[in-house]
């Protein structure tokens, strides 16, 4: 059984349609510069204009859990699932599967890697080795 | 001052709380408000105005406007669903005291009610059922980031990062509630909780464990709310609603913000002071929304009460328990031992103690109480600060 993948909505239509063409993207705000992944209007400036950008596809944590319970069965033979919120280094934040050999941390930098999943792709991360 | 609504909570009802009961949650409603109108001494044909709080995380979507009927109330000069998540308690309260402050109804019935557990099952998915989702917030389920734990799960791990903290401030939060459950009749975990006990139950989502998440059961909780003139000659003290306030963050998910600590209470508690002239130091008792255990203490750091990350002075040598010599925090067991049913949970023990009707773990100072809720992932909050009718005339 593979993972589920939600629909995309208006906001996110763009995102998901990169995504899914194995793109990462974020829209910049033609007035005020703000990177977005998902957005009608900017709510730093409020301009409505965006162009597309590739992301550089590195991150850090913002913060992550270990789930121990399956409610799905896509997860229920890889317990514990490792999942958390990915903050990309253009300012914008997702949730993502989190993967690597290297323990999940928050502020841990992590790296894109997008999975097929059917016919969409999903963006998931995995932990690097810190520089130091 | 500016003051509150011209509002009461005159009567109280509940229906089922146990994990046994197999009605319908549109029957176990209906039980609970007929309940709450005897209570206040009326019968069922007082009412004239009916909110009925939905959440999107109540198994049951059948519990709708057609409880009217079902309660054979005619002539009603309100009957709305209120949708706020987990606020859905405090949203409803708010709008049946502000339809009566202004004259448009006189006796309200507020309800909720949920049955997500299957009498005989395991407990574990009761509200983790299947879900896609929908846009970026759908990327939850595909990151396995199924039922509330996991995400409350990225705000405790975020506050212990922040904070150099650990699980041993969950523990005191879960110790302390559970001790609190231990002198109330209709909590569901009742038997004192260990340190030991506390750490040897299993993860549901790293950090939290088992007793760090709510207890569901199926049941349903109702209020009558009156205006505070009508409530003096009531069958019960009245506990007035001296202030009621919502407050909704819309923390941006970006870089410079912190959506998972970000609570609304910040902004809910601007409005409740003012309202009242009371600062958090004139709280005798609060009841908050504790799903999981590091809600009780983001609550109290948002309302003011501690600084950042240091909210857990208030459960330290269980100062926040019975006996315990601090402000007592979710006397009736919380969610977290007493038992889930959203946002009614803290309304019950908080009407009890202001009523002086809270049995053994009565508190000696029940004057004035803030109650919270809370929904989505602390995207959707609401408070109220509840006032014993003897010190509030």
């Amino acid at each position: 059984m593979t993972i589920p993948m939600p629909e995309p909505d208006l906001a996110s239509a763009y995102f998901f349609a990169a995504l899914d063409q194995g793109r990462l993207e974020v829209l910049r705000c033609g007035t005020c510069d703000t990177a977005h992944l998902s957005v009608l209007a900017c709510d730093v400036c409020g301009g409505g204009d965006f162009t597309g950008e590739p992301a550089s596809g590195g991150g850090v944590i913002y913060s992550f859990t270990k789930l121990h319970t399956a409610h799905h069965p896509a997860f229920a033979d890889r317990l514990p699932v490792c999942g958390g919120i990915v903050e990309l280094d253009e300012g914008p934040r997702l949730f993502a599967p989190l993967f690597g050999e290297e323990s999940p941390a928050i502020g841990a930098r992590v790296l894109v890697e997008l999975l097929p999943v059917e016919d969409r792709m999903i963006a998931a991360f995995r932990l690097v080795r810190s520089a130091e | 001052m500016r003051g509150g609504p011209n509002a009461s909570i005159i009567g109280l009802g509940r229906a089922g709380l146990n994990r046994e009961d197999s009605r319908t949650a549109a029957e176990l409603a209906r039980q609970a408000v007929i309940a709450a109108a005897a209570d206040a001494g009326l019968t069922t044909a007082a009412i004239d105005g009916l909110v009925i709080c939905r959440t999107s995380g109540a198994s049951d979507a059948v519990l709708g406007l057609d409880l009217q009927r079902a309660l054979g109330l005619r002539d009603l000069k309100l009957n709305r669903i209120a949708l706020c998540e987990g606020a859905s308690a405090l949203a409803a309260i708010q709008t049946a005291a502000l339809t009566v402050s202004a004259g448009m109804a006189d006796v309200v019935a507020c309800v909720f009610a949920d049955t997500p557990v299957t009498p005989g099952t395991r407990m574990g998915a009761a509200f983790g059922r299947l879900k896609t989702g929908v846009g970026m917030e759908g990327l939850r389920y595909s990151a396995g980031l199924f039922g509330g734990a996991s995400v409350y799960a990225l705000s405790a791990q975020r506050y212990f990062a922040l904070h150099g903290l650990d699980e041993q401030v969950l523990s005191d939060v879960a110790i302390t509630t559970r001790a609190w459950a231990a002198l109330n009749p209709e909590a569901t975990f009742r038997k004192p909780l260990t340190r030991e006990d506390y750490f040897a139950a299993r993860y549901i989502a790293e950090p939290l464990r088992l007793f760090d998440c709510a207890a569901p059961v199926n049941g349903a909780v109702a209020v009558i709310v009156s205006r505070r003139d009508r409530a003096a000659d009531g069958a019960q003290p009245a506990v007035h609603i001296l202030a009621s306030a919502e407050g909704h963050p819309g923390t941006p998910d970006r870089h410079g913000f912190d959506r998972s600590l970000t609570h609304g209470g910040a902004i809910a508690a601007r409005t409740l002071f003012e309202a009242t002239g009371l600062s958090p130091a004139e709280i005798d008792i609060c009841q908050f929304y504790d799903a999981f255990s590091i809600m009780p203490l983001v609550s109290l750091e948002a309302y003011g009460f501690y600084g950042p990350g240091e909210a857990r002075a208030a459960y330290a040598e269980g100062a926040a328990g019975p006996g315990g010599g601090g402000m007592p925090i979710n006397t009736g067991g919380g969610h977290l031992s007493g038992y889930y049913l959203q946002g009614m949970t803290p309304v019950v023990e908080a009407v009890l103690q202001a009523r002086g009707a809270a049995g053994e773990r009565q508190c000696e100072r029940a004057g004035t109480i803030l109650v919270t809720n809370d929904g989505g992932r602390l995207d959707y909050h609401a408070g109220i600060i509840l006032g014993a009718s003897e010190q509030w005339t």
